[in-house]
């Protein structure tokens, strides 16, 4: 809101320069965001939070520069004469819904005839920057400024010629305050026809509505400058009400913004006296009505009181102020102080312009505010923890163990939106989709099911700025609605994609490129789940059919007989919903949560032979549909003594080696315990293990 | 050749001698089995009886000499500097390790819960998909009320509900302090990092998804005072020692007594820059006193307990912390900027 540093001073004294000034309302919490010199004045933008309507207007600011300054406030009561030359003319009000509008006040103007608008006026509001519209608007508009109640004024016989029930009847208007009919029409002021519904509050005559209650007027009935009667309009609707209407209807407007945080109930009345005054003003001719009303001012206008514990106040704040000083902050924000017991309970009564002040808390802040929050001394927390049991293995924990990893493996990590478009979704049966219900855009239609869509657009968006080496990793949440219900998991999502050695020097020598593959990544996986403490034995990688990947290229991982993740090559036809013309991108997705109850942190130190252990390959033909694991499984229940390592060097096929068949190469490492192997003993067990490849799976060892 | 010769010669060869593959050549001509030297012991077979002792004597000691003159010009080879031929090019480009990078809001998370988990706090997460009492109405925020525009919030379709609540994405991790209080008694002193959702416009400072840190402290005797000093801790810590810290009045639907706090800015050092809107300070935190409302609405008995809160964007602080001007280069991923941190 902007405010007139000169206007300011019809209600306040201020012997502060602006710049001052500017800094204690802003430390006071009326935070000035701007100043601007203007033509003699000063104008100060101030952010005011919702809970202050009160300060929606000069005369509120004023009372607050009062009670932070120390200084004398004016005039606050408003130079409000009686008229004396009365009209006849009557008003008769109907409001539907109390609850919609507890108060509605109109007075009718008759005789106006208007030489040139009120100079100060036009002034003020120019520098507020509110162009000039007809002298009576004027008039309202300065009115709303000052005090913060918004008026309507309606041109009476406009609304007259509307309706031919009240050209039969010219000394009387009748206006009813009611919902809207569902489909009713109105044009407002800025020449937009509005279809209205039952949210939305209107005041209207027998002919349909003339304005939307709080929010603005309709056009039929403006005032423009041949105006000769109004009909004056000054009313407390309901917050909700209002909100309710200008979120329908998408127009926020001055009234609008002071209706739904709450006007002041006796300015109603004190507006209407006031208005009438400043039209006498420019056009000393008028005559006016008697102010008419329906509905009266509630409880919510009245005084309430609070009991305030001193003690309690210096407690939570960690101030230590005497009763008599928290008396004389609470004084100069027109606090009411009754009985004091002992000067360690105060009695507050809360004057009825605050209407959010419901709680002694709501007053230590008023305490704290004008006392200064920085004047307030820094304290550090007395608390004595119990401790939380720190549960076996905590996520937290988990994720930090598989940042570091994946970071030293080379990875980045990567944040993507959780949000997503639906159509870049592949996998993902539609009922499951989580559709969110309010999306601001495409990308924002659905939750993401998964992380690849991310990992994918992160990769996509480094292709196209030349990065082709693209490790990245996110972890973050994915949804999916199962059961009727909304599940939310924490999950893995690693894309791999690049050149595997990359740098000068090797390139130099190989003179040939070395494309990360499907064991690259799947190197990495097995990292993790090794980091995470997870037996090799219970995790087996099996053929996987997931449509993401590349059929044959893809398998799923499961520790145990539980499949926590996927691993495979991704799938060409989803690159194209990406525009990525690579090949070779590998991609993991894993859910921590099924993860979890396998992992260990706990680490033992297991003891290494001190003596040097020795090293011995094989290389043989086997059919190939016979799986490494499944040699290694088979070599492993033997318990070969010595054995301590199984590594596989070599896979070929082709030239020499018949079809259906492949030739693996292993290297072998024994190592004993308390002694320096043997060649004899090493001999043995190499032995046995050639036996049981060619007992088990009928192998034909190659000779070196 | 004779001794003397060989004596002469021996010296020539060695000038002309530059890498150790040419002194290995020089030592097998001398010394090698059939070297100079060894045809001279060949040679001494021919020679009379009484003066074979005397030769041998003299050929020993050549050989002797022969072989300290290699010695050393091979030290003085080792010493100089190698020849092209054998060397390489120091200047080339040392080979980088691939090193990844966790992500830098991530980094900043985990520095700002760092710090508060050295004065006791612990790190709790919660759902990202909230119910609205939890988002809104535990909290003290009226779903009807203008306090709430600050909280635009992205509902979910399809009208999935829990216990007929309306679900949506968290608009700010204050839910947590309602799931946590919920759960336990006070003693609490949590911090809170995670995701958080508004249906904002994009943009170079908006972003419809980002991150903040919540942190909460309630007990029976926890004052504002401490609020002012765990804040100023945790600031000083983040953005250096010699920083200002000033705490403004404020609302906050769920803190009663409310603040603001801004740090004195960084960039300008409190002159006036851009950065800072040519004020000198930055606003970096909300926070205050635990609403009663709060309590009551997780079940504490009234006037039992007291607690400060305070919440943090972390796109903000790091962006202000690293002088990042765009909040969308944090979720485009561009390896160019997550190398950099």
């Amino acid at each position: 809101m902007k405010v007139s540093y000169n206007w300011l001073k019809d209600f306040v004294e201020i012997n502060e320069p602006v710049e001052s000034l500017r800094q204690k309302l802003t430390m006071a919490g009326v935070e000035v965001t701007d100043c601007q010199k203007k033509s003699g004045d000063s104008v100060l933008e101030i952010e005011i939070t919702s809970n202050r309507p009160d300060w929606l207007s000069h005369i509120g600011v004023a009372r607050e520069i009062a009670a932070i300054t120390k200084s004398k406030i004016k005039n606050q009561k408003l130079n409000i004469k009686n008229k004396d030359q009365k009209n006849n003319l009557l008003v008769k009000i109907t409001i539907e819904d109390k609850k919609d509008c507890p108060l509605y006040t109109g007075m009718i103007i008759d005789n106006i005839s208007i030489n040139k608008p009120d100079p100060i006026i036009a002034e003020r509001l120019a520098i507020l920057g509110l162009r000039p519209i007809s002298p009576i608007v004027d008039i309202t508009n300065y009115i709303l400024l000052e005090t913060g109640q918004p008026m309507h004024a309606f041109d009476l016989d406009k609304i007259t010629a509307r309706s031919p029930s009240h050209q039969l009847a010219k000394s009387h208007v009748e206006i009813s305050i009611r919902r809207a009919k569902q489909e009713e029409k109105i044009i407002t002021i800025d020449n937009v026809e509005r279809t209205l519904s039952s949210d939305i509050l209107v005041i209207a005559d027998s002919d349909g509505p003339i304005a939307i209650a709080g929010v603005m007027g309709g056009k039929d009935t403006e005032v423009d400058n041949s105006t000769k009667r109004v009909l004056l309009e000054s009313a407390y609707f309901d917050p909700i009400t209002v909100r309710r209407s200008r979120q329908k209807l998408g127009i926020t407007t001055e009234s609008s913004y002071r209706f739904e945080r709450s006007v002041h109930m006796p300015t109603v009345l004190k507006a209407q006296e006031r208005a009438g005054n400043l039209i006498k003003t420019i056009s000393p001719g008028a005559n006016f009505s008697k102010i008419y009303s329906n509905g009266s001012i509630s409880k919510r206008g009245k005084n309430i009181s609070l009991k305030l514990d001193i003690n309690s106040l210096n407690q939570t704040l960690g101030i230590d102020l005497a009763g008599n000083e928290v008396v004389s902050i609470l004084k100069r924000l027109q606090f009411g102080i009754g009985r004091t017991s002992g000067g360690k309970r105060l009695k507050v009564n809360i004057p009825d312009f605050r209407s959010d002040i419901n709680l002694p808390e709501d007053i230590f802040e008023e305490v704290a505010r004008i006392y200064g929050y920085d004047n307030i001394l820094v304290s550090l927390p007395k608390i004595c923890m119990q401790g939380q049991k720190k549960p076996a293995a905590d996520i937290d924990e988990v994720t930090d163990l598989i940042n570091k990893t994946l970071c030293a493996c080379g990875f980045f990590e990567v944040i993507t939106y959780s949000l997503m478009s639906r159509d870049k979704v592949t996998i993902c049966p539609d009922e499951s989709i989580i559709p969110i219900a309010n999306p601001l855009s495409k990308e924002q239609e659905i939750l993401r099911p998964s992380l690849l869509p991310g990992l994918l657009e992160a990769a996509a968006y480094n292709f196209n700025h030349s990065q082709d080496d693209v490790k990245i990793f996110e972890m973050g949440g994915i949804f999916e609605h199962l059961n009727n219900k909304t599940k939310e998991g924490l999950n893995l999502g690693i894309l791999s994609c690049g050149e595997k050695i990359c740098d000068w020097h090797r390139q130099a020598i190989l003179k040939e490129k070395n494309a990360v593959n499907f064991f690259d990544l799947k190197g990495v996986v097995e990292s993790i789940l090794s980091e995470l403490g997870i037996e090799y034995e219970k995790v087996s990688f099996r053929e996987g059919d997931l449509p993401i990947y590349a059929p044959g290229e893809t398998a799923n991982i499961f520790i145990n007989e539980k499949e926590i993740g996927s691993l495979g090559k991704v799938n060409s036809q989803l690159l194209n919903k990406w525009d990525i013309r690579k090949q070779n991108l590998f991609a993991s997705l894993i859910d921590l949560e099924a993860l979890l109850e396998f992992v260990d942190l706990k680490k033992n130190f297991k003891k290494f032979s001190s003596f040097p252990a020795a090293e011995r390959d094989l290389s043989f033909i086997i059919k190939e549909n016979i799986s490494v694991k499944e040699i290694k499984e088979a070599i492993n229940k033997e318990g070969i003594k010595f054995l301590e390592n199984i590594s596989l060097f070599d896979e070929y096929k082709g030239k020499n080696i018949p079809k259906g068949f492949r030739s693996l190469s292993f290297s072998f490492k024994f190592s004993g315990e308390n002694h320096t192997l043997k060649e004899e003993e090493i001999n043995n067990s190499l032995a046995k293990i050639k036996t049981t490849l060619m007992d088990k799976f009928s192998v034909s060892m190659r000779e070196n | 050749m004779d001794i003397n010769s060989i004596k002469n010669q021996i010296d020539l060869d060695l000038e002309n001698i530059n890498s150790s593959k040419e002194l290995e050549e020089l030592r097998i001509k001398y010394l090698g089995r059939k070297g100079l030297i060894a045809e001279l012991f060949d040679q001494m077979r021919s020679a009379k009886e009484e003066e074979r002792p005397a030769l041998g004597k003299a050929l020993n000691s050549l050989k002797i000499e022969v072989s300290q003159k290699l010695d050393e010009k091979s030290k003085n080879l080792s010493q100089s500097t190698p020849s092209q031929a054998e060397s390489i090019d120091i200047t080339c480009d040392g080979i980088l390790p691939k090193l990844g990078k966790q992500h830098i809001l991530n980094q900043t998370i985990q520095e700002i819960c760092g710090i508060f988990k050295t004065i006791g706090f612990e790190v709790v997460n919660g759902p990202e998909i909230e119910t609205e009492f939890n988002n809104f109405t535990g909290l003290n925020i009226a779903l009807e009320h203008p306090s709430r525009d600050t909280f635009d919030t992205f509902y979910l379709g399809k009208s999935p509900s829990q216990r007929g609540q309306k679900l949506l994405l968290r608009s700010h991790t204050s839910p947590v302090q309602i799931r946590v209080m919920k759960s336990r008694k006070p003693p609490l002193a949590v911090v809170v990092p995670g995701k958080v959702y508004r249906p904002d416009a994009t943009d170079a400072s908006h972003s419809f998804m980002f991150h903040q840190v919540e942190g909460f402290m309630v007990d029976e005797t926890i004052r504002f005072s401490d609020l002012k000093g765990t804040l100023e801790l945790f600031a000083k810590s983040v953005f250096g020692e010699d920083i200002k810290m000033r705490f403004r009045p404020h609302y906050f639907p769920f803190t009663e007594p409310s603040a603001e706090v801004d740090i004195s800015c960084i960039i300008c050092k409190g002159e006036g820059c851009s950065v800072c809107g040519r004020k000198g300070w930055l606003e970096v935190l909300g926070a205050g006193m635990i609403h009663p409302n709060v309590f009551k609405n997780v079940g504490y008995p009234a006037g039992r307990y007291t607690g400060f809160a305070f919440g943090m964007g972390i796109e903000r602080i790091a962006m202000l912390k690293y002088g990042i001007e765009d909040i969308r280069l944090f979720f485009e991923n561009d390896l160019r900027f997550l190398s950099q941190f």
